[in-house]
């Protein structure tokens, strides 16, 4: 099924790159730049889901979205925007969007999100996940492969339902931590190499298979096969364990 | 205005009425000491002046009788012919008698100056001869007076046919000025034990309008644009006052509008480019082949990312500074906070075998962005681990006091010398070593900067003790909110 997007955005450059790279991943993709044009288009072309720039040369984006869901319209929404304090985010989720996104940010991350956000409107949530040999209790918050209960942290939990929510699409480690931790991460020390590397041992101790894959540059994957492209086996604890015990005090 | 010009102009004035808040008590016992010292002097004039016009008043009113009676008796010796006769003689005595209060006396000489009758009340003391210095003479505790008298034909001559003398005691009127006296003293007495009370009462009555403005003043808010002095409408200068303090609130609440359009602005117009650029690479990172074209494009996303960040970081110093930390406040459970970030860096401290404690967590709420707090442990756990030796250990306490909480971060690390001490949490700091560029993630230098500027922003206090080569302790001291 091909999603449809509605890409709200007034700068030529940024819209032309999430055109292209959504285009990459066979999203197809509208761009409008005013609040008006955006209204129209809402309403005639139905789009899966409306990519929304806050502040259009002059005017809300917030505006759009209020128009929206005023029409009782539940066309998900995702918020694009420069303000990222906590009550720009608690005031776009309150004026009815479905996730908000802070610039500069990553595509693969613009992507996953739009993609969950497409899904969610979708899909019943069962009280079960499941991925391949893996299986995830959301009740019991217990994880299981080929039938063999794995004994994680909660943080691992939390890693492993976000990975399997998001099968087979790169999570980069800005997104993990904002999911992890709530906060973008600004230290200097790579913890979710370190949390992925824990979870990756337990998971894949006494198996062939390698679930989670490192996507060199970009995050991790979780997927059944070898990624095709830009995948190194190489171990990104490295990077983490290799620390510096100099200093650097900032 | 500077945002540092703004926050000291908001802190001054904050600080200034929470300083008159405290000191209310000095001034109001400074009036009530100049309204008693005001009270004392006046009772103590008045008492003094009324005791003098009574004094004046009675001595004049017994030259005057003495006269009067002077008067009185010369023209009966004028009427008479010869001697005084016994019923004359028993008139004056029952005279004498009827002012014996007095000590009353009459004495008549003749024109030798020899006495020829005196009133059964002459006292003792008194010189038995004639003095003539004055008509009025006083002597001893007695005052007299002299007038001659005439007869018949020595009237024209005037040469006197005789002298009378009139005369009282002065104990009476010493008497009345001694009550008097007491009296006042009384008076004086209970000035001094009510006056000061009355002083109290009198400058709390006086004082009363401007120790409510002040309590308004402290409770206001800053941020929030409805909160001003109520003026009570009678024109006066505390309502004078009270505006005075409106208008400059005005001012203080639009330069920190104008500051945080000013950072929005800002954020917008660094972060869209950054996002155009770093959306454009990425794009064509995701096109091109492995080799060196990609390796370049993904060392310009680097940048970009440590752009960002730096932009973030500036941001959030600019929203600190402005002390918009205050708008945006959650309460937070300080120590669930600290327990869930301590389970989150664990395994960084775990990678390096580092014994990471941190079961010894007080409750504590506090007023604050979480984000903001996320983003102090953040940087003092990080920095904790990331400092101390394999096989090290890194504590971390919360204890509670009134009013107050001490997140306390120890560590076995390298510690920080002397001389960087005074310098780490300085905007841009790096050590040398911290300039190494093969470090990745990137460090901006602003972080502990970012640290400090929260926890002031939330009336905390950030301290440091560190001794190279053997740790480094990092304190946190944040007000606690009471619900």
């Amino acid at each position: 099924m091909a999603i449809n997007i509605l890409l709200v955005e007034d700068d030529p450059s940024l819209a032309n790159a999430i055109l292209e790279g959504l285009s990459d991943q066979s999203i197809d993709c509208t761009i409008v730049s005013t609040v008006a044009n955006a209204i129209q288009a809402i309403r005639d072309s139905r789009p899966d889901a409306v990519i929304l720039d806050l502040m259009l040369s002059g005017e809300s984006g917030l505006d759009v979205l209020k128009a929206v869901r005023a029409q009782r319209d539940p066309t998900p929404v995702l918020i694009l925007t420069a303000l990222g304090s906590l009550e720009h985010r608690v005031a776009g989720l309150n004026a009815g969007a479905d996730d908000y996104l802070v610039k500069p940010f990553e595509m693969l991350e613009l992507i996953a999100r739009l993609t969950a956000i497409t899904r969610r409107n979708n899909r019943i949530e069962g009280s079960t996940l499941t991925f391949g040999p893996l299986l995830l209790d959301l009740t019991t918050r217990r994880v299981f492969r080929d039938g063999k209960e794995l004994k994680l942290s909660p943080t691992e939990t939390t890693l492993i339902e976000l990975f399997i929510r998001h099968e087979n699409q790169v999570l980069t480690r800005k997104m993990l931590c904002h999911q992890l931790w709530e906060t973008t991460w600004e230290g200097e020390t790579n913890v979710i190499e370190v949390h992925i590397n824990r979870l990756r041992s337990k998971l894949d101790r006494g198996f062939e298979q390698t679930l989670i894959h490192t996507i060199r540059g970009r995050g991790y994957m979780l997927s059944e096969s070898e990624p095709k492209s830009k995948m190194e086996a190489t171990d990104p604890l490295d990077s983490a364990q290799k620390t510096s015990c100099e200093q650097t005090e900032d | 205005m500077s945002v540092d010009q703004l926050q000291s102009t908001t802190g001054n004035l904050l600080g200034q009425s929470r300083m008159r808040f405290w000191g209310k008590n000095t001034f109001r016992i400074r009036t009530a000491v100049i309204l008693t010292l005001f009270i004392l002097i006046t009772a103590l004039a008045v008492g003094l002046s009324f005791r003098n016009v009574a004094s004046i008043l009675l001595d004049k009113q017994t030259n005057l009788d003495l006269r009067d009676d002077a008067q009185e008796f010369v023209e009966q010796l004028e009427s008479i012919s010869g001697e005084i006769g016994p019923e004359r003689a028993q008139a004056w005595n029952r005279h004498a008698v009827t002012h014996e209060l007095h000590h009353w006396f009459l004495r008549v000489f003749d024109k030798d100056k020899k006495l020829t009758w005196e009133s059964i009340s002459v006292p003792d003391t008194l010189l038995s001869g004639f003095i003539t210095k004055s008509e009025m003479q006083e002597s001893g505790k007695y005052r007299f007076l002299n007038r001659p008298f005439f007869k018949g034909s020595s009237k024209d001559k005037a040469t006197p046919a005789g002298w009378i003398q009139v005369g009282c005691s002065l104990e009476l009127i010493e008497g009345s000025l001694s009550q008097l006296d007491r009296l006042l003293l009384w008076v004086f007495l209970i000035v001094v034990i009510l006056g000061p009370l009355m002083s109290l009462i009198l400058s709390a009555q006086l004082l009363n309008p401007l120790t409510d403005l002040t309590k308004q003043a402290a409770e206001l808010s800053v941020i929030d644009r409805s909160q001003l002095l109520g003026l009570r409408g009678s024109g006066d200068e505390l309502d004078s006052f009270a505006g005075t303090v409106n208008s400059l609130l005005t001012r203080v609440r639009s330069q920190l509008q104008a500051n945080e359009d000013w950072i929005a602005n800002s954020a917008h117009q660094l972060r869209s480019p950054l996002a155009a650029i770093s959306s454009n690479v990425e794009v064509v990172l995701g096109r091109l082949p492995d080799g060196k074209s990609s390796d370049m494009l993904s060392s310009v996303l680097n940048e970009c990312e440590y752009l960002n960040k730096l932009v973030h970081q500036l941001l959030l110093l600019s929203e600190a500074s402005a002390i918009g930390l205050k708008s945006k406040r959650f309460q937070v459970h300080w120590d669930e906070m600290i327990r869930e970030s301590s389970d989150f860096f664990e395994v960084l401290a775990t990678a390096k075998n580092i014994a990471f404690q941190f079961d010894s967590l007080a409750p504590a709420i506090i007023l604050a962005s979480p984000e903001h707090l996320r983003i102090v442990l953040q940087n003092i756990i990080d920095n904790a681990i990331k400092y101390t030796h394999e096989n090290g250990s890194v504590e971390i306490e919360l204890t509670q006091s009134e009013g107050f909480c001490t997140l306390r971060v120890s560590d076995t690390g390298i510690g920080i010398s002397e001389e960087d001490l005074g310098r780490v949490s300085r905007r841009f700091f790096r050590s040398d070593s911290g300039r190494d560029p093969s470090m990745t993630p990137r460090g901006t230098g602003l972080g502990l900067n970012i640290v400090k500027t929260i926890v002031e922003g939330l009336d905390g206090k950030l301290e440091i003790d560190s001794e190279l080569g053997r740790g480094t302790t990092v304190r946190v001291n944040l007000p606690t909110f009471q619900p």
